[in-house]
């Protein structure tokens, strides 16, 4: 297949006005850095809830460099317990080893955030054993008991919120999909097991923390993608489930 | 001497008989003959041990003998005498005076001179048949009225507006008994327009009169060869869904003239909105369906018409107005973010959700300085269609929502103009804060901003990041937007309560003509000192535009729940909010309801009215001027006083003027607008009238078959004297009288005679 140079422009092109604008206010302010988008990391009882606190703030620089979002780079990090847990409707939540349970008033207050519109992001190490994810499936059925994990399907909205993604990308592969808890039309809870936060996260140098496996960097490269979609389905939901988007990304699919 | 003489009886009794009032029905009539067969029976049975048939039949005769006087008095026998009269009966004479009957029918006369020229050469036979019946004539329209055959003969004035040709013949059925009613004759075309009186007709004899009165049809000729194109009947739906395809179905009618082909044109208020091409036939009836699509909520006029052919012998026939009501089935919203984040997260969830909305939205997903080479194909963006929303479909939305959204770099600057029409025009218009909204997205000085309620003031930094709790005006305390509770006490406490804002646009300078319904409690406009606007709105021409000047007020939904609430202020404020901008008549402080959508030329109109004032409770006691204009341009007014429900109603006579009746009101509800309001009916004469103009020969031949009667054209030779009418002499009782026969003291001592006669015989021959 050629390619020439008129038709690459035009694809640049094209690709550009793709809900671009051609000319922006060069700097993205909104209404200060308090009202720029938070990801609240949860604290639960032990030491390994903040494994990955470096992983959010390069998420969110990718997610500035990449999309029209405005990213906090600094986020904090609430307990249930806590009224600043409202204060985001995104929550993340790291960790590898089992936890003991949380109190009753934990999952009252997590299950009304994520039943008014909050999101939860749970990431794991899922090489590591099945202590976490015992205990997060544990949490999760005194939260939204209604509710239960189940695997997202390939044409989840997840996976065309920005990327259109055929994989899960993680700092490892351990499980080949993303789980899922629907509250209405929309999954409150994501759950991975392939260390997305592992992925994203450099050090102070900028040096990547910790090396990917067994793809490479194109796996890094479409964990920091499956953060993005996370982001982006977190604030526009099934946006890209509306029937006008549909045509499109069916052609582009094909 | 007869027998009311022999009896006693006074008076002019010519008849009598015997009756029997006791007479039982039914199953009590079975019950007694078969008790009285039993007890014969048994009185037989019993007499067996009696010696000798001569003393048995004896004794017999005598128990049958009381037995029957008993029974006499249960039957209470009794003779009834009669005064019978005799008279004569009436012909009833129907003559059609609708206006179809100035029509001319295969001649250089109308049909009712026609008529008139028939009852004046027939006016010897009719004064002959009065000599043996009472002939009574009536005209018959939409009424009926008692008439005489003199004043038919000196002419008729056929002013109808529709014919009522079975009511009449109803009429007919309730003024006379049965036996009194000889015949009818009914002159006119046939054409019925009304249809039967309720209950009125039945399958097996469509006559209202019932089928015992024969009916003699005279029709005006019996042509059908009258040159015209008819609209016969036009039948479309009260009301449609705006933006919803509709249909009506139009019947037409060519006739006395070779095939045509013409346009069927559909407009609304003058307008045109579709056309049809149609290939009709002589004589064929033909149904046409028109389909569009209504772009207006409220109440249209729309009229179908087809052109007017040389030679047609009727013009008002080729064209037929109606109303219709569209409504919207859904709100359809137009809703564009500049990029994603909470408030448009949590604007879009609460428009999708809502059933009542028919969601269109974009959000912005990458800038120009997000740029970075990926394949297009590993992305789900797609273009945003400028030309397609803010062009071609822009109409097609009820609302437009601009959230943290800014037009540069869209090369839509072009489209700012689409959407200030479309505003004037009657759309409505929100714009929702945040650093691309407003001064951010430099919308001074552009076509938005002309139907905004703020102007664009220049300044420094276009919004402030401090977090503030708004503050209610006067007027925002009193309007339905910020009304999340309809104590004002309790709204003022639970606004104070929600949580705050974070940050508001700067730089906004309230409009003269805006109303601020919520401000910033201490920032102020630039220049004028007064309170900075957060909440906004303004009446733009025909449309409506708001303005909430925050980017944050998804913290009334999400940080509700950590209070242990939930959505539903952010979703009452918002619901209010598109409901004042679309319109919602419920919103208005001004209402003009008519009782009906037509009415006839005369008839009389009603009118309901309905006014708030603006704390939205209702006015009372306010003078509302109440204007109608009619299709000549006539204008009439009257000055209602509102009641303490902030209701009056009016009613005036229809105008004579067939066409659309516009109606207007006004008054001064407080505040600082005087308040208006509209309404459209139609005056309409009753096309049907004129929809078929050849004579209706079917069905007076109906008539005439059902009824037993004939049906005749007014030049067929005809003598009136000569039709098989009914009898001519009615039977009528005057007087009736009964004279009682079991009553009488006699009865009783004769049945106690008969029991003790066969009582001492038994006991004098020492017998059983």
């Amino acid at each position: 297949m050629t390619c020439s140079r008129r038709t690459f422009l035009k694809g640049l092109l094209t690709a550009s006005m793709a809900a671009t604008p051609l000319v922006r206010p060069s700097i993205a302010r909104a209404f200060g850095e308090d009202s720029k988008l938070e990801i609240l990391t949860l604290q639960y009882p032990g030491e390994q809830w903040n494994g990955r606190l470096d992983a959010l703030r390069r998420l969110s620089w990718e997610m500035m460099k990449r999309t029209s979002i405005e990213m906090k780079l600094s986020h904090g990090s609430v307990t249930p317990a806590e009224d600043r847990m409202f204060d985001s409707p995104l929550v993340y939540m790291w960790g590898n080893e089992a936890f003991a349970p949380w109190p009753e008033e934990w999952h009252f207050r997590l299950q009304r955030h994520l039943t008014y519109g909050g999101t939860l992001i749970i990431d794991s190490d899922g090489s590591r054993g099945s202590g976490f994810d015992q205990s997060v499936r544990r949490e999760m059925e005194k939260i939204l008991p209604a509710g239960s994990f189940k695997r997202l399907d390939p044409n989840h909205t997840l996976y065309k919120s920005f990327y259109l993604l055929s994989e899960q990308g993680g700092r490892i592969a351990h499980t080949p999909y993303i789980e899922g808890i629907d509250i209405d039309d929309r999954s409150a809870v994501l759950y991975t097991q392939n260390d997305l936060g592992g992925a994203w996260a450099r050090d102070a140098m900028g040096n990547w923390l910790y090396d990917i496996t067994p793809g490479g960097e194109r796996q890094r490269e479409m964990a920091f993608r499956m953060g993005v979609n996370m982001l982006m389905y977190a604030t526009c939901v099934n946006y890209k489930s509306d029937q006008v988007h549909i045509p499109f990304i069916l052609k582009r699919r094909r | 001497m007869n027998l009311p003489q022999l009896l006693g009886m006074q008076g002019d009794f010519n008849e009598w008989s015997v009756v029997f009032r006791g007479l039982p029905q039914g199953l009590w009539a079975w019950l007694l003959w078969i008790g009285l067969a039993v007890v014969l029976w048994a009185a037989w049975r019993n007499l067996d041990r009696i010696p000798g048939r001569r003393q048995r039949v004896a004794l017999y005769l005598l128990r049958i003998a009381g037995a029957l006087l008993l029974v006499m008095m249960v039957l209470q026998p009794a003779i009834e005498l009669r005064k019978v009269l005799w008279r004569k009966t009436h012909v009833a004479v129907l003559v059609d005076d609708s206006r179809s009957m100035s029509l001319k029918t295969g001649g250089d006369i109308s049909r009712s001179a026609a008529v008139q020229a028939w009852f004046e050469d027939h006016a010897d036979q009719f004064a002959a048949l009065s000599e043996k019946y009472f002939v009574d004539v009536f005209s018959f329209s939409e009424t009926v009225a008692k008439t005489s055959l003199q004043s038919i003969e000196k002419g008729m004035d056929a002013k109808g507006r529709e014919t009522g040709m079975y009511r009449a013949l109803s009429e007919m059925a309730g003024r006379y008994p049965p036996e009194d009613l000889s015949g009818i004759m009914v002159v006119g075309d046939g054409c019925d327009t009304m249809g039967f009186p309720e209950g009125g007709r039945r399958d097996e004899c469509p006559l209202p009169t019932g089928c015992d009165t024969p009916i003699f049809t005279f029709a005006p000729y019996g042509g059908g060869t009258e040159a015209d194109l008819a609209i016969t009947a036009v039948r479309y739906d009260d009301f449609a869904f705006v933006h919803n395809t509709m249909s009506i179905e139009v019947d037409l009618r060519l006739q006395g003239m070779k095939a045509q082909t013409l346009r069927l044109s559909l407009s609304r208020e003058g307008m045109p909105v579709t056309a049809q091409t149609v290939k009709l036939e002589p004589g064929k009836p033909r149904t046409v369906s028109l389909s569009f699509k209504p772009t207006k909520v409220g109440r249209s006029l729309y009229e179908v018409s087809v052109p007017v052919l040389a030679g047609e012998s009727v013009k008002r026939n080729n064209s037929r107005m109606f109303i219709v009501k569209v409504i919207r089935d859904k709100v359809r919203v137009l809703h564009v973010a500049g990029r994603p984040d909470w408030d448009e997260r949590f604007m879009r969830r609460f428009l999708k959700k809502n059933p009542n909305v028919d969601l269109i939205s974009f959000f912005i997903l990458r800038n120009l300085e997000d740029m970075f080479w990926v394949p297009e194909q590993e992305l789900s963006l797609i273009q945003f269609p400028t030309d397609e929303l803010f062009n071609t479909q822009l109409h097609s939305f009820d609302l437009v929502i601009f959230q943290n959204f800014t037009y540069r770099g869209f090369q839509m600057e072009h489209y700012l103009r689409n959407i200030a029409r479309f505003v004037r025009e009657g759309g409505a218009f929100m714009m929702i804060g945040g650093d691309f909204s407003f001064n951010g997205g430099n919308f001074s000085l552009t076509e938005i901003e002309d139907v905004l309620p703020v102007r664009l003031a220049p300044v420094g930094n276009p919004f402030d990041g401090e977090a503030f709790s708004p503050k209610l005006t006067d007027a925002g305390q009193k309007h339905p937007i910020l009304r999340l509770d309809r104590d004002r006490e309790k709204n003022l406490g639970l606004w104070a309560a929600l949580p705050q804002l974070q940050g508001i646009n700067t730089g906004l300078l309230l409009r003269d003509d805006a109303l601020l319904l919520a401000q910033h409690p201490s920032l102020t406009e630039p220049g004028t000192g007064r309170p900075a606007p957060l909440v906004a709105l303004r009446r733009v021409q025909k449309g409506r535009s708001l303005i909430v000047a925050a980017d944050s007020s998804w913290k009334w939904n999400f940080d509700q729940v950590r209070r242990g609430g939930g959505p539903e202020f952010y979703n009452r404020f918002y619901s209010n909010a598109i409901r004042w901008l679309i319109k919602d008549p419920d919103l208005e402080l001004l209402q003009v309801i008519p009782g009906r959508d037509s009415y006839r030329p005369g008839e009389v109109v009603t009118l309901s009215i309905r006014a708030l004032d603006d704390d939205f409770l209702p006015a009372q006691n306010t003078p509302v001027t109440v204007e109608w204009q009619d299709a000549s341009g006539r204008v009439d007014s009257s000055v209602l006083r509102t009641d303490e429900d902030g209701a009056a109603s009016l009613t005036f006579p229809a105008p004579q003027v067939p066409g659309p009746l516009t109606i207007k009101a006004s008054g001064d509800m407080g505040g600082d607008t005087r308040q208006t309001a509209s309404a459209l009916v139609l005056v309409d004469e009753g096309g049907v009238e004129f929809s078929r103009v050849a004579v209706c020969g079917d069905k007076l031949q109906d008539l005439a078959r059902h009824s037993g009667g004939a049906a005749y054209s007014l030049t067929d030779s005809v003598n009136v004297q000569e039709l098989p009418l009914l009898a001519v002499r009615a039977r009528r009782i005057a007087d009736r009288e009964d004279v009682p026969l079991w009553d009488a003291w006699w009865v009783l001592v004769a049945a106690a005679a008969l029991f003790g006669v066969e009582w001492w015989w038994r006991k004098r021959r020492r017998l059983p």
